[in-house]
């Protein structure tokens, strides 16, 4: 296809012109042909390829409905759902006090922690 | 929130069993492509066709790690959307370019050379055979920069906006995004571990060649190659360990205290090459973290900060925090976070009543506290910490085992330049059982990455409790077992044909 031999060559006397060149797309088209009929090993990795491909989409149709885009028509439908998941349930209120560590003297410069 | 504590579970497990098992085929593709590479320019340069017969035996090696671990990644990117709704959505606009970009360069870079790399030998001109061979490396190498991108982000988020009325993270900066310096250090140390790890298996698979006395031509000079190129590939991972550590000290503060084992921070803070960790220590307990330690003072302040004198902060400054230190507690911050929920919500309800100044008063409290908004959904300061033994140790045996594979590619390089490796038998068996270590280093990599972020999602953003659907255990369960099954016969497939083609091959048979 890319070879370094040149692409016109003179016949020699007497003999048949040489067939024309085919075009680009037809080199590229035989030459994966030929490459996929040539292939040993090849056909095993293609087998499991396609197998394993073929469990994947068998699990992405199965699951299609847990995802946001299944569930939900619209974008705005889906940030609305997902706002509700941040802000569900009632916060707690801000805590009276900086949890102390038990165990950690208090640093000997600066204010020791404040209480709001 | 209310989701099932199960379902979290459920769903991190089943990430990590197939990020896992992902990792165990990619590093070995990003790896061996360089090293064919490397061979095939060899032949091209030399015109030796004993070049071109080793090259063809490493690349159908890699053909079959290739096959069997493509589109295992799809998977993690179908759990984004199954089992981690939440978390895709808000990640979806950051997360669209670089996986679109991935999947791009996969496909037309890698997928339309890699024909080329096989189909083509005799077919095309030496030249642009290699070329396609670089490109098949160059290509794959590309792929994983934008999976890291978008680790990286997580790790440390930037080059983002919050949209509070669609509740999602929008990029505003793409450059931002792509040369974060987590980013940048995690996309350098993961493929370059990649290297060591085909350094390692092209090693190994030598070895035993030599050890069966089969396949010497090619045993020696692969292991020239491939011990070559993976201690210059260990040395970079070592020396990148100073930008990692740094980037890491800076953006996951937890994550470095958990992987030395520091409650208490201190300045010249030294680092423990080995430790024991008490098994009872609990954070505020007064007592040693460790049983028994070896440590390097001042190393740690050196590689965190840069600073012989800087203060490195330990789990507990974290957690409790320290005025002096201007290390503000994880108290304070939930606190912070709390109110940055409140004003979330108060804005979604103004929105819904359409009262405009309401919403906006709402808006403006947000945005003052939306830093802090991941920490409003922990329960306890104490939930910063994450699993400290898992981290430790893991990094530990990481890092050790980095050591040996620098030792090993020492010593058979300079066995092969000396004299004849072939003799070294001892050290050729430990260059077979160092493979298996080469994979475990991998793994707890990728463990410190990840527990040791715990329990954010997104650092500091989103806790990886919120991240998930709400969707029922039970299938995420049968998932992860599928999974587990899916990928564990996948495994099995690529040894077995792995195996196969390695006790077959024969350099006396011509496969040129």
């Amino acid at each position: 296809m890319f070879s370094e031999t040149p692409d016109h060559v003179e016949p020699p006397r007497g003999a048949a012109p040489p067939a024309r060149r085919p075009g680009l797309l037809r080199r590229v088209i035989g030459f994966y042909a030929d490459g996929f009929r040539a292939m040993t090993l090849g056909r095993v990795l293609w087998r499991v390829v396609l197998v394993k491909l073929a469990i994947l989409l068998v699990l992405a149709i199965a699951l299609q409905q847990s995802r946001l885009a299944a569930r939900f028509d619209t974008d705005a439908e889906r940030a609305a759902h997902v706002l509700g998941v941040l802000t569900s349930g009632a916060p707690a209120p801000p805590r009276l006090e900086v949890t102390p560590c038990p165990s950690k003297p208090r640093s000997s410069s600066g204010p020791a922690p404040s209480s709001r | 929130m209310s989701v099932e504590a199960s379902v979290v579970e459920w769903s991190r497990a089943q990430f990590a069993l197939t990020a896992m098992y992902h990792w165990v085929f990619v590093p070995l593709t990003l790896g061996l492509s360089f090293v064919v590479a490397i061979m095939e320019t060899l032949y091209v340069r030399t015109g030796d066709a004993e070049w071109r017969r080793i090259t063809r035996f490493w690349m159908k090696l890699f053909a079959v790690n290739f096959a069997i671990g493509v589109a295992t990644g799809l998977i993690l990117e179908f759990e984004f959307g199954t089992n981690w709704s939440n978390y895709s959505w808000m990640v979806g606009d950051i997360f669209g370019a670089p996986l679109a970009i991935e999947g791009i360069l996969a496909f037309f870079l890698e997928a339309t050379f890699f024909a080329v790399m096989f189909f083509g030998w005799d077919r095309v001109s030496k030249r642009f055979h290699l070329a396609s061979t670089w490109l098949v490396a160059i290509g794959s190498n590309l792929s994983a920069l934008w999976i890291l991108v978008a680790n990286g982000w997580m790790q440390h988020p930037t080059g983002m906006t919050f949209n509070v009325d669609l509740a999602r993270n929008e990029m505003v900066d793409f450059w931002d995004l792509v040369l974060n310096p987590n980013a940048v250090t995690k996309f350098l140390h993961s493929v370059s571990s990649g290297y060591v790890l085909a350094a390692l298996f092209v090693v190994a698979v030598s070895a035993w060649f030599i050890l069966k006395g089969r396949n010497l031509v090619l045993a020696r000079r692969s292991i020239l190659v491939a011990a070559s190129f993976g201690l210059l590939s260990a040395i970079y991972l070592v020396v990148l360990g100073d930008s990692s550590a740094y980037v890491v000290a800076h953006d996951q503060p937890a994550k470095l205290a958990a992987m030395e084992g520091i409650y208490r921070g201190a300045e010249r803070q030294g680092i423990v090459p080995f430790g024991i960790l008490d098994p009872d220590k609990e954070l505020g307990d007064g007592q040693d973290p460790f049983l028994f330690k070896v440590e390097m003072s001042h190393m740690l302040s050196i590689l965190g900060f840069h600073d012989v004198d800087s203060f490195v902060p330990g789990l507990e400054d974290l957690v409790y925090g320290d005025p002096a230190r201007g290390i503000e507690g994880a108290g304070a911050k939930i606190d912070k976070g709390r109110r940055a929920v409140a004003a979330l919500a108060a804005y979604r309800d103004a929105r819904a009543q359409h009262d405009a100044a309401a919403a906006a008063r709402a808006r403006a409290d947000f945005e003052v506290l939306s830093a802090y908004l991941g920490y409003g959904y922990l329960e306890r300061p104490e939930d910063i910490v994450p699993n400290v033994p898992l981290t430790f140790y893991s990094f530990h045996i990481m890092v050790a085992l980095g050591f040996w594979f620098v030792l090993l590619f020492i010593v058979l390089l300079w066995y092969h330049m000396t004299g004849d490796i072939t003799q070294h038998r001892s050290w050729l068996r430990l260059a077979l059982w160092t493979l298996p270590l080469g994979y475990l280093a991998e793994q707890t990599g990728w463990i410190v990455a990840e527990v040791g972020r715990q329990p954010w999602a997104i650092q500091d953003m989103l806790p990886t409790a919120v991240a998930t659907s709400d969707i029922g255990s039970d299938s995420v369960m049968l998932t992860f077992w599928l999974f587990a099954v899916l990928f564990t016969g996948l495994l099995i497939a690529e040894v077995r044909i792995m195996l196969a083609q390695i006790r077959r091959h024969d350099e006396g048979v011509d496969h040129v």
